[in-house]
């Protein structure tokens, strides 16, 4: 009985199989299945292209470090092994840098959104004074720019050298990001504000209880640009922190490992051989270290590419 | 007794501009102190005396800078990069949405889109290590190229490669990504124009031509003028976490010359110099390709 209603089930699919191939057959020339053909092909390769390298550092990854070096690892591990994770996490300064990346992401979203969101609520209102002013006073800055040496000499004479608050006030507001909540919010109904503001509401009151609320979709999306590009930043670490090793951000000693500029395997290496014969190479932790520091953002993208995809077009359509 | 009034709706909207006043105020710091700093581009800065207490030098800087054979490389490198890009990098996104707005299969249709945007997820620094990888003497390019009896190259120092690898890295990690613009483009186009098509007897090859690609040509217009004003710009990132030592002479752009002397060998005034230059040059790009695209299609991007 039960089998029956198995078969029964691809037969189902084989028959509108078939008759999709059919139509196919039927409403196109050959050229043009030619070309079906060819284009799904190509396009499979794209897809196969997009996520193979990353693939593969995953399997290196995971493979026992001394077998990884004779290569050959495609698909998956050959030898699977732990050990490069294992000396990653125990490795203190990756695992600071580790937390220090959560927490600038973390604080620098936060204040991100709090400023950029405020600036374009304010803008968003119609009767603001000034507002042309402030508009262009914003705008311009995404044409001109003093370049960066200057910035670098300003923010230094901020006293922002080896100071957190480096990772967060410079990029406090984006003004792309700026134009794409205003745009949400020149889209809410006037009327509900009105009503707020007849009941004794301040516009901070109404800001944080009745706008936020409803652009929820908007602030998602540009709180996910200020995460992605928090959890991205490298740069600023690398020239804005002399001293204080412990800020690294996981980025930046990734950087650092790549270009085997700071820190040669040595003194991470060292970490992972207290074990006795098992040894670490730095090729392993570098691709241990990747795998580590990418894993977050993989999680959430295939979730959240829907609310990154609106946003880039509003802000496009705008421009 | 206008001035009052003014001054009277100005207090009325208080608690607005203090919302106006933080971002205000990091714009102010970030964005427009660093334009005054431009200044020391025409001075011999030294940090101890500051912007006040250093020497003015009127177009010293400059004059060095134009004699200086390296700061032409990196202009010549900056263009040349930037060209291929713009020959090989900025038509794949369209060619993508195009292949999938024709693909009929709904489920690998997503599949592909979703995975082409994954690159755009890495950072450079990732990049970089992932490409470092695949292109090590031992690494899985060259293991296939031994299959064919060739030689293992080491890319990384080779000269000829490093433009084509610019190339190659920037359509693989942006190239999904920028699609988007494309297909929503695309999404937006009128379904009864293909059907009155189909009733005239049209083709898929005569609907991608006549209605497909003429839909996609106001957002190309945008998105090529932007990359034409991006000319004398390389994008700091990819340029430095690719080069190396041995390959400057390819590899050696503006943003990584200005890195170079600025921050590395702390000659502030001669960077900021060339900085200035870029973003005249830039700028002045900007402004001819707006013009130009005016007068022949009637609209630009201001």
């Amino acid at each position: 009985m039960k089998e029956n209603i198995i078969v029964k089930f691809f037969v189902k699919i084989k028959n509108k199989i078939a008759s999709a191939y059919v139509r196919w057959t039927k409403k196109n020339t050959l050229g043009e299945r030619i070309f079906d053909v060819v284009n799904l092909i190509l396009l499979l390769i794209v897809g196969f292209v997009s996520l193979y390298p990353f693939w593969q550092i995953v399997a290196e990854s995971f493979n026992e470090p001394l077998d990884a070096m004779k290569g050959g690892i495609y698909f998956f591990p050959r030898e699977f092994s732990l050990i490069a994770y294992k000396t990653v996490f125990e490795n203190s300064q990756l695992v600071t840098s580790f937390f220090i990346s959560v927490a600038r992401t973390a604080a620098g979203t936060l204040v991100s959104i709090i400023v950029t969101g405020l600036l374009a609520y304010a803008l968003s209102k119609p009767a603001l004074r000034g507002r042309k002013f402030f508009s262009l006073l914003c705008l311009a800055t995404m044409f001109f720019s003093g370049g960066m040496i200057p910035t670098y000499l300003v923010i230094s004479q901020l006293g922002l050298v080896d100071n957190f608050l480096v990772f967060i006030l410079p990029c406090a507001v984006n003004v792309w990001n700026m134009i794409v909540l205003r745009t949400f919010f020149e889209n809410i109904p006037v009327s509900l504000e009105e009503s707020a503001r007849l009941d004794g509401a301040g516009w901070y009151r109404i800001f944080f209880s009745i706008v936020l609320p409803l652009s929820a979709p908007a602030i998602a999306t540009v709180c996910l640009f200020f995460a992605v590009g928090q959890w991205s930043a490298w740069f600023d670490a690398y020239i804005y922190v002399l001293d204080a090793d412990w800020m690294y951000p996981m980025q930046t000693i990734l950087m650092r490992i790549i270009n085997g500029s700071a820190i040669s395997g040595g003194d991470i290496v060292g970490g992972g051989n207290t074990g006795g014969t098992i040894t670490v190479t730095a090729d392993a932790i570098k691709l241990a270290t990747i795998v580590v520091s990418t894993v977050p953002i993989l999680c959430v993208y295939p979730f959240v590419q829907k609310y990154f995809v609106k946003g880039m077009l509003v802000g496009s359509v705008k421009e | 007794m206008k001035g009052k009034k003014v001054l009277k709706e100005i207090w009325a909207q208080r608690t607005l501009y203090s919302m106006l006043l933080p971002g205000i105020i990091c714009l102010i710091l970030f964005s427009y102190l660093p334009l005054y700093g431009l200044l020391i581009a025409f001075q011999d800065y030294k940090i101890s005396t500051g912007v006040f207490g250093s020497p003015w030098v009127g177009f010293e800087q400059f004059a060095t800078l134009f004699q200086d054979h390296d700061f032409a490389i990196a202009i010549r490198n900056t263009v040349a990069i930037n060209l291929l890009k713009l020959v090989f990098c900025f038509p794949a996104p369209i060619l993508f949405a195009i292949m999938l707005s024709e693909l009929r299969l709904v489920g690998i249709k997503k599949g592909v889109q979703t995975l082409s945007y994954l690159p755009h997820f890495f950072t450079w620094v990732i990049v970089a290590g992932i490409f470092g990888d695949l292109l090590a003497t031992d690494g899985t390019v060259n293991r296939i190229l031994g299959v064919f009896g060739i030689d293992p190259v080491q890319f990384s120092t080779e000269d000829w490669f490093f433009w084509p690898l610019m190339v190659i890295t920037g359509t693989w990690k942006e190239g999904g990504w920028n699609a988007i613009i494309y297909i929503a483009a695309l999404s937006n186009i009128n379904p009864e124009l293909y059907e009155a098509a189909d009733i005239d007897g049209a083709g898929r090859f005569a609907k991608i031509r006549y209605i497909t690609l003429p839909a996609l040509m106001p957002t190309l217009r945008i998105t090529l003028l932007l990359s034409i004003a991006g000319l004398f710009n390389a994008g700091f990132d990819q340029i430095y976490l690719f080069q190396n030592p041995l390959i400057l002479n390819v590899a050696e752009v503006l943003d990584t010359y200005i890195y170079k002397f600025g921050l590395s060998n702390r000659m502030y005034s001669y960077a900021t110099a060339a900085g200035l230059v870029q973003s005249l040059v830039n700028f002045a790009i900007l402004i001819a390709a707006n013009t130009v695209c005016k007068k022949t299609t009637g609209s630009g991007l201001y």
